[in-house]
């Protein structure tokens, strides 16, 4: 049996009759994955990022939750905050807190929004849609997820306290397959922190689909934390819309996973602002792959990327960050800066800008650069009486710091810093001043 | 305290030190002059413990160790201090951070606890106010953006809070206006005790009107060609290098 044929077994069906609009969005999925497949690594998109060990292994969806994970759950990140905990792709309410939301917000899990009368879910998933499918992992998750997070949020309603979503997978072998769904009406303001977590002893896949519309001045700041296992695989997308003058803030630190691929693509209307940040670390075997896609379409749109990559023993590191600037959206003015260290002579970090400018009055800026720490600096620390190993660290962790330090809230950059200070090998330099 | 005996060094195949001999006592503050290329940088950085040079003959011994043995890192914690010609940017590490790692690595050679936060924060408010610098440097990162005397100042500061016994003032002196060689060199004074001593390498007679040395050795090509007292010194000033060394006189 090959991949295809294991996963087929598994397709969300026989929802048809009580939802047709779910069903009509799951079977051309089904369709188009059914009848190519997993990507190739000699398409375009995925030559840097083979899935062949992602393949060789079955993955499995659990059948129904399993017990409150054991797993370290950051509970910090977990104060003061709405919360939506899923393990195994099934939604547990006894470790969520969704008490004391207004009524302007509507936040449920899928599952739960599925059974509630009245819920009108067909015009958020047909709000939040994306143009088109862009490719068949995608298309996977779309026929196998089997819960999410539905959020909507009334005009000009500003929602104080952030909203963490947890994703675990604790099943060996198992299959995590969610979708998430956001609209924020006009002037609505959210805070989203997404947290992978998963084990390090077995593997695991976890595919997550973000898809989010922002009407005309609404505003997101988004947080994703990628910890999971060393042996498992992750992909997840983040498919945006951002009205006129919407504003969107991300920022992603990606350190766990033995294969993982983040990708965000966003629309930008006219004058909608999209900023990108990203941290990502490849240590051991790691494969980490962040692609962005910016598609310029109104006018006075502005978007900064601002990624950095570290990639330590065979670590493997790719950026492809893709603007598009659509004829007629003048007076774009989109950056990009991606920056790399490499930290053994086995490391690799591909980093691939790619501008398509099709308006003339416009400022495009890309910038990359690919270096090793900076010897002096070593060299200086040592000079103080910190060991080399030690240093070494620092430096590196101050390479990070520079853009975990502007994470908000406070929370959420506490828990990427420590995240990381975890999972740089060998480190230990002491807390923070 | 310190001992140099016959050193010779290359860099890159090429011979800089070519044996050199040195002995400084706990106290003592040596001003080591000389011209471009004489070699007074290479023996900085051979002191402090800086990769790329080779030393080929000769041994330095300090507190009765043997210097040469020791990563850089060890010499620091047993007290040697280089203050860089060209102090590097840090970016994203702050100075606080540094000041503090440093010394709690230095306080933890020596078998003492981690120093108390508000006791060290308030050790080095009191020490950036007598160097004149804004408390907000503290938080910046290192040398991040300062200006020259910024960072020369920088420098002392460091040295102030991890009280080395060997203190090596590489070109402390270059690229500071008068008022910045004031500050540097009252906060060097500062430091001045029986058991602390200073290697002053300096281009110039200028920084030795500020900080009295008690030795003047100069140096040219590789060697110490003559030593004696502060009023070396200022015949150096008044007569040039070529007074000492003829091939300078071009």
């Amino acid at each position: 049996m090959d991949s295809v044929e294991h996963y087929q077994a598994f397709f969300k069906t026989g929802e048809g009759q009580l939802f047709p609009w779910l069903e009509a969005l799951r079977a051309p999925a089904r369709e188009r994955f059914v009848a190519q497949g997993f990507p190739d690594p000699l398409e375009e998109g995925w030559r840097y990022t083979p899935l062949r060990s992602l393949e060789r292994v079955r993955f499995t969806p659990a059948e129904a939750m399993s017990a409150i994970p054991s797993e370290p759950v950051d509970l910090e990140l977990l104060k003061d905050a709405y919360s939506v905990v899923f393990v195994d792709g099934h939604y547990v309410a006894t470790a969520s807190c969704l008490e004391g939301l207004p009524e302007e917000v509507k936040l449920k899990p899928l599952s739960l929004a599925l059974r509630t009368p009245g819920e009108d879910l067909q015009g958020l998933f047909e709000d939040t849609a994306a143009a088109a499918s862009c490719h068949r992992l995608e298309d996977f998750n779309t026929a196998l997820f089997s819960d999410g997070l539905c959020l909507d949020i009334q005009p000009n309603y500003r929602l104080e306290k952030p909203i963490v979503v947890l994703h675990l997978t604790q099943q060996a072998q198992g299959l995590n397959t969610l979708q998430h769904r956001l609209r924020l009406a006009k002037g609505a303001e959210a805070h989203l922190i997404e947290v992978f977590i998963g084990p390090n002893d077995h593997p695991s896949l976890t595919t997550s689909m973000t898809y989010a519309v922002m009407d005309e001045n609404a505003s997101l700041r988004h947080v994703r934390l990628q910890r999971e296992g060393k042996a498992s695989h992750h992909f997840s997308g983040l498919r945006l819309k951002l009205k006129r003058s919407a504003r969107y803030r991300g920022h992603l630190a990606s350190l766990g996973a033995l294969w993982s691929r983040t990708e965000i693509h966003a629309q930008l209307g006219t004058s909608a602002e999209c900023e990108l940040e990203g941290l990502l670390l490849a240590s051991g075997r790691q494969h980490q792959d962040v692609e962005t896609r910016l598609d310029h379409g109104g006018t006075h749109a502005s978007s900064r990327q601002n990624f950095r990559g570290i990639a330590n023993e065979r670590g493997r590191g790719v950026f492809t960050g893709r603007i598009v600037v659509d004829p007629g959206a003048e007076k774009t003015d989109a950056g990009m800066s991606i920056r790399n260290l490499l930290l053994s002579g086995d490391a690799e970090i591909d980093a691939r800008p790619q501008l398509e400018i099709h308006a003339d009055d416009v400022k495009c800026s890309h910038g990359v650069t690919v270096g090793q720490l900076d010897e002096e600096a070593v060299f200086t620390l040592q000079s103080r009486g910190i060991g080399e190993q030690e240093a070494r660290h620092m430096l590196t962790f101050a390479f990070a710091n520079e853009l975990i330090e502007r994470i908000e809230p406070e929370a959420a950059r506490a828990s990427i810093r420590d995240a990381f200070k975890a999972t740089l090998p060998g480190s230990d330099f002491g807390s923070e001043s | 305290m310190l001992s140099i005996q016959n050193l010779e060094a290359k860099a890159d195949e090429q011979a800089i030190l070519k044996g050199i001999s040195l002995d400084i006592k706990p106290g003592e503050v040596h001003a080591i002059m000389g011209p471009n290329g004489s070699g007074k940088s290479t023996l900085s950085n051979i002191l402090a413990g800086r990769e790329g040079y080779q030393v080929t003959h000769g041994s330095v011994t300090y507190e009765g160790k043997d210097l040469l043995a020791m990563k850089p890192e060890e010499r620091a914690r047993e007290g040697i201090f280089l203050a860089f010609q060209y102090p590097v940017e840090i970016p994203g590490v702050s100075n606080i951070y540094l000041l503090k790692a440093a010394l709690n690595a230095i306080r933890k050679h020596h078998g003492q606890t981690e120093v108390d936060a508000m006791d060290f924060l308030q050790l080095v408010k009191a020490k950036i106010k007598s160097l004149s610098l804004d408390e907000q440097f503290l938080y910046r990162g290192v040398n991040e953006g300062f200006s020259g005397g910024e960072k020369k100042r920088n420098e002392i500061l460091q040295m102030a809070i991890l009280e080395p016994r060997l203190c090596i003032l590489d070109e402390t002196d270059s690229g500071l206006d008068i008022d910045a060689l004031k500050i540097v060199a009252d906060g060097v004074n500062a430091l001045r005790s029986p058991t602390r001593s200073f290697i002053m390498v300096t281009h110039y007679q200028r920084l030795l009107d500020y900080i009295k040395p008690d030795v003047v050795h100069v140096l040219a090509q590789g060697r110490i060609v003559r030593s004696g007292g502060p009023e070396l010194a200022l015949e150096l000033e008044a007569r040039g290098y070529g007074w000492i060394d003829p091939s300078l006189n071009h």
